[in-house]
């Protein structure tokens, strides 16, 4: 394979080589393999290495970008998730066959590549040892992004618990991705099995011997998440897909023996190449590098556990107004000094009001939402950018505000990018436990007056599970 | 290893001999005692398992008339449960680890059976033949359930798509087992999908050779479907826990080969199993045709019967009489008069509507704040087959009668109210109607079970193609006048994120 080299310096890469190469025992003969095999191989090899090998700048300037004193369990998710990207993702197409496009590259730049290596490397009989290595670059590579999306489950962060205004939205007012990550949200112990059988996943693609076993995982589990991201427009379909890619590449080794075991019913082989490590630089690499991954898996698990008890990404992390969390009907509503009835067609009478648990107050009225398209995966520190809990809906208007105790004052700032500009300054009387009064102005500077009076009752999500309810 | 090695070996299994043979030979293999004994458990326990061994389901069979056959009769076949020796009727009974009482009963009997069986039968050596006549009990009973359950998704009747009034329903007013299937319905090819995802290991599990891969897959399928049934309290994590077993179970032959193949990096020389021979002609005629009958039976023509339904208005979830033309919707309730009195909108009123909907077909729906005997679309199949409708407390098992309907030729839709009006607070009602066009007139029948006394008639006129109005008198047999005016409503679900909308 020498002379497929990049020449500057043979004496490093022909080391370099006898290095990996010596995994394989000198005088041990290794079955030759088709041509149509080598073909395959070469482009494989130069088509996934393109894909998995850090050769982008972008990713070390993003891992330049981190601030490794206060490290965020996003930083180390965002660099398990990242892809060469021949092209910034952000000037792809976000659906379609568009946003492959850097598989596309990585395509056009493998079949040169690997006709020109075949060219060059005639005499070549078979790359049993250059696969080992190509599966090891797999298993780690795909090891890695399941124990991120597995732990992110596993302690529910990725899908935190619909916030009582998500549940008070109508099922059609949802995007489909958010139908489905709410679904999953209101078992979050469900969601820590779907993160526990990735992890699972990864900790069987570590071992060599196991791999089959993680990978048949990965098909029954993830191969079930690339097909929800095709058809519930998730947004993270190539990276899905990339998951199942792999799957099925390491899956390639085993078909072969598994046909001749099950199918054609003759004698099975096993795997022949057991790989030995005399090298001591070879055996030392190797452990830094499974070390490396342990470290890995337990810095990354306790950050995510970490987020998790303490700041959930996607949950706004300011209290709410004291004691006010809760469902209200907007009993009185008048604009200048006009009362308006109640009325689900005027534009400007609020309907329902909802105060979270933390400082979001939400509003249902009758006037269009401009929806937030995004996903809202980024992590924010201001709680007015934490955006999870409107991503994905129309049917409220959702508002930061900021408490003055002292003189019982809300000011309030619409969340949604697209009415930022939306503000609201209002004082709040409790004149009971159950009724709130807020009176001030409003986003068109007119001034209201609204009293509020929460709504005790009884719902379907948490009665009707197991005992007959009227409800 | 040497070279020398490797190629001896190449060689060796190229001139090998037919492997049916060699594997006569290790067919008369003693077996250990430890074997015998567990195998002889293991045997008695699938074989209780697969076959039905209560007499409804033969007499089900008997009644059977095969003119009015439907998917519905195969899927209650191929659907049958294993022995249900007693009923734990507590909310731990239905839902909880008990549950699974019968399963660890039927187990305890198998253990029983065994140890009997140990002591009576002293001169077998092995199980040989045994094991593989259980193995082809095991698999056909797996696979014929798998693709049953995968033919109700693959041609979507189990999951639809939300109805008008479910797109119009907050989520906090489902109950979760109706919003685990709903998010399935949402997606039509999701939908499919899964229903591959069943029906592919049950194909795989018809034939001896792929059958360790179609088990693997079903255990792995069915676990899941296990596990989120316990999340979401939809009814059948035992059905699918049941199904599991069955799948590790005709699985457990081959793993110990691929376990030391794969994970023990182990040839295997020998791939032995045991095929029996027929020499008899009669013998091949017996079993070819009892496998091709079942399996014409249950896969193609199930799947016959199934597409039938599905393409000719037979769904199970989706009435089949058409609503009153260019009514769907969902409308504003401009106007309400309760005897001549007009009621201004108000959230907290019990009788005034706060908005009303039409359907596709024959439904109208309406919501008030006047709560309802919830129909919690909790079907738990082992009281399904005691068929006891008596236990209404944590079972209802006659909602859900569009087939039983049909066969005595009345409108089904009545009995189509599970995915309509299942799984939903009452708050919103739901009435089926018939509609007289010439006189104008709607009557109107409540489509929950427990409020089917609940009547209306109703004259409709439609001065605007988006204004209905209705009058006459409402199930409290007071007077109503109705104004409906139709909402021009976006739906992002409908939409799709994909969409150059914005607003909605």
């Amino acid at each position: 394979m020498s002379t497929t080299a990049p020449s500057k310096d043979p004496s490093g890469w022909k080391k370099v080589q006898s290095l990996l190469q010596s995994i394989a025992s000198p005088n041990q003969q290794l079955q030759e393999w088709k041509s149509w095999e080598r073909n395959l191989f070469r482009f494989f090899f130069i088509f996934l290495s393109l894909l998995i090998l850090p050769i982008d700048w972008k990713f070390y300037k993003e891992i330049l970008a981190i601030d490794w004193v206060n490290l965020h369990f996003h930083d180390l998710f965002r660099l398990s998730k990242y892809q060469t990207q021949f092209i910034s993702s952000e000037h792809l197409p976000q659906w379609g066959v568009g946003q492959f496009a850097n598989w596309a590259i990585a395509a056009a730049i493998a079949v040169p590549g690997a006709i020109i290596w075949g060219i060059k490397d005639k005499g070549r009989k078979e790359y049993n040892v250059l696969y080992y290595w190509l599966r090891v670059i797999v298993r780690y590579r795909l090891a890695i992004v399941l124990i991120t999306y597995g732990f992110i489950k596993f302690f529910p962060l990725q899908m935190p618990y619909p916030s009582l205004s998500n549940l008070f939205t109508n099922y059609g007012d949802f995007f489909a991705w958010k139908i489905y990550f709410q679904t999953v949200a209101i078992a979050p112990k469900y969601q820590a099995f779907l993160g526990f059988v990735e992890i699972l996943a990864a900790l069987l693609l570590f071992n060599r011997r196991t791999v089959t076993f993680g990978v048949g995982l990965i098909f029954g589990f993830i191969g079930n998440v690339a097909v929800v991201n095709g058809f519930y427009d998730i947004g993270e379909q190539v990276l899905s897909t990339f998951i199942v890619l792999l799957a099925a590449f390491l899956f390639v080794f085993d078909i072969p023996r598994l046909w001749r075991l099950l199918i054609s019913e003759k004698p099975a082989y096993a795997n022949r190449l057991i790989p030995s490590y005399g090298d001591k630089v070879l055996r030392q690499v190797r452990t830094g590098l499974r070390t490396a991954f342990l470290l890995f898996t337990f810095l990354f698990a306790y950050k995510a556990y970490d987020n998790f008890v303490s700041d959930p990404y996607k949950i706004p992390r300011t209290p709410g107004l004291k004691n006010a969390f809760g469902y209200y009907n907007v009993k009185e509503f008048s604009i200048n000094n006009r009362v308006i009835p109640y009325s689900k067609t005027d534009k400007d009478r609020w309907q329902d009001v909802i105060f979270e648990k933390w400082s979001t107050l939400t509003i249902k009225v009758n006037r269009p939402v401009k929806i937030d398209f995004s996903s809202a995966e980024e992590v924010h520190d201001k709680d007015i950018d934490r955006n999870y809990e409107l991503a994905g809906f129309a049917g409220r208007h959702y508002f930061y505000y900021e408490t003055d105790t002292v003189n019982h004052t809300l000011s309030l700032q619409n969340k949604n990018k697209n009415h930022r500009n939306e503000k609201l300054f209002l004082a709040y009387q409790t004149p009971n436990d159950s009724t709130l009064v807020l009176s001030g102005i409003n986003e068109n500077n007119d001034s209201i007056r609204v009293v509020l009076n929460r709504i005790d009752k009884k719902y379907m999500m948490f009665e009707g599970r197991r005992r007959p309810v009227k409800l | 290893m040497s070279t020398k090695d490797l190629s001896a070996e190449i060689t060796y299994s190229e001139e090998q001999e037919p492997v049916s043979e060699k594997a006569a030979s290790t067919g008369k293999k003693k077996w250990s005692n430890t074997q015998k004994i567990a195998f002889r458990i293991a045997f008695l326990y699938m074989l209780f398992l697969c076959i039905p061994t209560y007499p409804s389901f033969y007499t089900r069979l008997f009644e059977l008339e095969f003119s009015k056959i439907t998917y519905h009769d195969f899927q209650s076949i191929v659907a049958f449960w294993p022995p249900q020796i007693v009923l734990i009727e507590s909310e731990e009974g239905v839902f909880g680890i008990l549950n699974y009482i019968n399963l660890i009963l039927v187990f305890a009997g198998a253990l029983i059976g065994g140890l009997i069986w140990t002591l009576v039968d002293k001169k077998s050596t092995q199980y040989t033949q045994l094991y593989y006549w259980i193995r082809v009990l095991a698999r056909y009973r797996l696979a014929y359930g798998m693709v049953g359950w995968g033919l109700k998704k693959a041609f979507p009747m189990q999951m639809v798509y939300p109805t008008e009034g479910m797109l119009n329903t907050p989520f906090i007013d489902f109950a979760e087992k109706k919003l685990y299937w709903s998010h399935v319905g949402i997606s039509f090819e999701y939908t499919v999908f899964l229903g591959f995802a069943e029906i592919l290991p049950g194909l795989l599990l018809l034939h001896r050779k792929t059958a360790v891969l179609g088990a693997a897959l079903a255990a792995v399928v069915t676990f899941n479907i296990c596990i989120a049934n316990h999340a979401y309290d939809a009814g059948v994590a035992v059905p699918a826990a049941y199904f599991a077993i069955i799948g590790i179970f005709v699985a457990w032959y081959d793993l110990p080969k691929i376990w030391n193949l794969i994970v023990n990096e182990k040839d295997i020389l020998q791939p032995y199993h045991y095929n029996p021979v027929f020499r008899e002609r009669w013998q091949k005629y017996l079993v070819n045709g009892t496998k091709w009958t079942f399996n014409i039976l249950f896969v193609p023509v199930a799947a016959g019967l199934w597409a039938y339904g599905f393409f000719n208005g037979n769904n199970y979830n989706i009435p089949s009489s058409p609503g009153l033309a260019q009514t769907k919707g969902l409308y504003n309730v401009t106007e309400f008069k309760l005897n001549g009195e007009e009621l201004p909108y108000d959230p907290a009123d019990s009788i005034r509507w706060q908005d009303a909907l039409f359907e596709g077909w024959s439904s109208l729906a309406y919501r008030t704040n006047r709560g309802a005997i919830a129909d919690r679309m909790i079907g738990y199949s082992p009281l399904r087959v005691k068929n006891n409708r008596n236990n209404t407390r944590l079972n209802q098992v006659n909602t859900q009668d569009s087939d039983r309907l049909a066969k005595q030729k009345k409108n089904r839709d009545l009995g189509v109210t599970r995915w309509e009006v299942g799984g939903m607070s009452g708050e919103r009602r739901y009435f089926f109607y018939t509609a007289d066009t010439t006189k104008q007139v709607l009557y109107l029948q409540n489509k929950n079970k427990n409020h089917a006394d609940e009547t209306q008639v109703l004259r409709y006129s439609r001065p605007s193609n988006s204004r209905i109005i209705l009058n006459g008198r409402n199930e409290f047999n007071d007077s109503i006048y109705v104004v409906l005016d139709k909402l021009d409503k976006k739906y992002p679900l409908v939409e799709g994120r994909q969409t150059d909308i914005t607003a909605f």
